[in-house]
């Protein structure tokens, strides 16, 4: 009953409601960009930005679905280059529509394998033959060899990272997962959004007996440095949960409803061949959902006990700003610069967090940024959950007026 | 059913709020009365485990109440002097609220909620939010809430502040009806309010008990009689600086004045009956300067 009464103080707060409008009015916001960013340009050269655009882009581009052997790989890169000596850089719209547009994703990757570790290049392609393009695995495994000793700094990190590029399976299995990346931005443009909402709430659940002179009424009463306190806790992590999840749901639920799911299953290698994190791009995605959970969480509990130390909620109101925006400059000004990739905001980073190959070691245990990242703030949120527990009940009560 | 003080002290910086009070009190309605700053604000706070005393201790039935802690807190009732509530429950909700952080079951939550809010004139407006109440609902609303958990201690800190006279006569029979089979501790400094419902009256100054006991001991044991006369209107200012003046009216020929004095002050003055209003003046008048329309 207390949670349940609880929430329906958070969810009657005047100013709590019209954000929360607001907030969900800027979740339908973005999915209609994400819906409406894309275009498509059919076989007769006609270039189409309607919402199912998307979906007849993904059509079009998963007639080279299934898995990416040489001999797929060298037909497209002689198709390409085939179609670049004939028009360079000029390729007419239809020619686009008809062939170009379809080979895109696998050019770029094929751009991107052979970059290895350097810059990106996008005539790569023209530059190999296409018996060398049947080779691709193979200059991949010696690329992946120099980027070991380049950032294996340790026998033991050398060890762990030729593990996990074991683990990557060849050839990439390609069907076109375009819905997913474009959304991994959106998702974590909302994520930050909604995380900063959920810490404004997340304070005036600690703050709203001082703001409303409450506070002695709730005090005296039985429950209130007890089970009261463990129900307006419990009330945070519920608040946060259903908010992040239904902001999340109605972002991804109109966008994928209308762009269509393909490709949950590609593997994140074809969007960035060396990453060191094996999974697909349905799996990217989720995991940048997740990310931002644990910074709803993490915001929340850190929000609270700030809301039930400080007694204002406008001081806690800046803590999410502090966590994660500005904690990567503080961090940045710290002597130890290896650790600035482990700041809270980097909850919020991690659709850029699974591109590089940061690894960390403590003795001998090697493990990677992202892990680490989620791990570790779980850990954190829910270990100021007591804190706020005993700061609540301890609360000596302010001065009344005289 | 006991409810014991010993040399309470509650000292602020270098500042004695509480000083050294003892007593001890049981069933009933005590009126607590006192000037601004007297103290009684601090001195119910720490009766409701709100502040911690500098010295001294609080005990019910013989335990410290900081000690019984949850256990006391559940028989305990209170409606603060600055009461707070949320502005945008309803006063169901808020009733409500409160009900779970005093830890009544949801049934048992519920009923009382519609007993108290039918006994306080709130029924027909439940569904209103709290920050569309008018300042006697607010207190209404208050009361009701202390009285949730159906407090053996109900402890009122100037309930009737701000009140129109009519709500303050409605108020005063509201606690008198709530008073029955519970100690409430009601503090005030508006005579009035407990001239009638309380059974014991501790007039406190200074964060001290200077004087205790019902109604009619404490106007018996004044030393002064109080008089009535008609003096005339130029002559007032001069009986104002001598004399105790409890009240003034002005009458056709003069003024009519009513007088603490133990001799007649003037040609004329009848004796009247002292009223506990008059016990107020002459123990805190040259320091308070009592109002003096401030009857009702
Ligand atoms: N937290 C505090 N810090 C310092 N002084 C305080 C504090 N609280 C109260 N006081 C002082 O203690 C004295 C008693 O205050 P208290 O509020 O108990 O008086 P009161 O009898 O309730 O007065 P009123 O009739 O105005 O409500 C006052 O002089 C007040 O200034
Ligand atoms: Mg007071």
């Amino acid at each position: 009953m207390m949670v349940k009464y609880e929430l329906k103080r958070i969810f009657t707060k005047r100013l709590n409601r019209l954000l929360l409008v607001a907030v969900l009015l800027i979740g339908v916001c973005l999915s209609v960009f994400a819906v409406t960013g894309g275009s498509y340009v059919d076989s007769s050269g006609v270039r189409h930005e309607t919402p199912d655009a998307a979906r007849r882009l993904a059509e079009d581009r998963n007639r080279w679905k299934g898995e990416l052997t040489g001999e797929v790989l060298s037909e497209i890169t002689s198709k390409w280059q085939e179609l670049s000596s004939q028009y360079g850089a000029d390729v007419p719209a239809a020619i686009y529509g008809q062939t170009v547009q379809s080979m895109q994703d696998i050019e770029f990757m094929i751009n991107d394998i052979l970059r290895g570790d350097g810059e990106y290049d996008d005539s790569a392609i023209l530059n190999i033959t296409p018996e060398q393009a049947g080779d691709l695995y193979a200059i991949r495994e010696g690329q992946i060899e120099n980027i070991i000793e380049e950032y294996g700094e340790t026998t033991e990190q050398r060890e762990f990272l030729r593990e996990v590029y074991e683990k990557t399976d060849t050839p990439f299995y390609y069907e076109a997962a375009g819905s997913w990346t474009d959304m991994y931005t959106y998702a974590t443009t909302y994520g930050i959004i909604l995380v900063v909402l959920i810490g404004f709430l997340a304070a005036g659940i600690f703050s709203d007996e001082f703001t409303f002179r409450a506070d002695a009424v709730f005090f005296s009463a039985r429950y209130g440095r007890s089970k009261a306190v463990r129900g307006k806790i419990l009330s945070g992590l519920l608040m946060a949960t259903a908010i992040y999840w239904a902001g999340m749901l109605l972002l991804s639920g109109i966008s994928f409803a209308v762009m269509g799911v393909s490709g949950f299953g590609t593997p994140y290698q074809i969007e960035f061949p060396y990453s060191i994190y094996n999974m697909t791009c349905g799996q990217e995605y989720l995991l940048i959902v997740l990310g931002g959970y644990i910074a709803a969480l993490l915001s929340a509990s850190v929000c609270m006990l700030t809301a039930a130390k400080t007694r204002s909620a406008s001081i806690a109101v800046c803590v999410p700003f502090i966590l994660f925006c500005a904690s990567p400059f503080i961090a940045r000004a710290l002597p130890f610069d290896t650790f600035f990739q482990l700041t809270p905001d980097q909850l919020l980073n991690l659709l850029n967090c699974t591109r590089y190959s940061y690894l960390y070691q403590m003795g001998t245990l090697v493990f990677r940024q992202v892990p680490f990242v989620l791990l570790f703030y779980t850990l954190a949120a829910a270990a100021l959950l007591p804190l706020v527990h005993r700061c609540y009940h301890r609360t000596g009560i302010r001065a009344p007026k005289g | 059913m006991e409810l014991r003080m010993e040399g309470l002290t509650k000292d602020f910086k270098d500042f004695r709020a509480v000083d050294h009070v003892s007593c001890v009190m049981g069933r009933g309605v005590y009126g607590l009365l006192g000037v601004n700053g007297a103290g009684k604000t601090t001195l119910m706070r720490m009766i409701c485990t709100l502040l911690k005393p500098t010295d001294g201790k609080v005990t019910w039935d013989g335990k410290d109440i900081f000690k019984m802690d949850a256990s006391y807190r559940e028989i305990l009732g209170y409606l603060p002097q600055d009461f707070g509530y949320y502005p945008d429950l309803t006063v169901q909700d808020y009733m409500m609220y409160i009900s779970s952080i005093k830890g009544l079951r949801p049934l048992t939550a519920k009923k009382r909620t519609e007993v108290l809010l039918e006994r306080v004139g709130l029924r027909k407006l439940k569904k209103r939010k709290m920050r569309n109440l008018s300042g006697g609902m607010k207190r209404r609303a208050g009361i009701a809430q202390a009285m949730l958990n159906d407090p053996k201690i109900l402890i009122l800190d100037e309930p009737t502040a701000g009140l129109d006279p009519n709500e303050r006569i409605r108020f005063r029979n509201l606690i008198s009806e709530l008073s029955e089979d519970r100690l409430v501790l009601l503090s005030t400094h508006i005579v009035s309010d407990v001239e009638f419902i309380a059974g014991e009256i501790l007039l406190m100054q200074e964060g001290k008990f200077f004087l205790t006991g019902t109604a009619d001991e404490i106007i018996s044991g004044m030393d002064q009689a109080v008089w009535r006369c008609t003096v005339p209107r130029k002559a007032v200012d001069s009986y104002l600086g001598r004399y105790l003046v409890s009240n003034v009216k002005t009458v056709p020929g003069g003024a009519e004045l009513r007088i603490l004095a133990d001799r007649p002050p003037a040609e004329g003055a009848a004796i009247e009956e002292a009223t506990l209003e008059d016990a107020f003046l002459l123990y805190f008048g040259e320091k308070a300067g009592v109002d003096h329309d401030g009857k009702i």
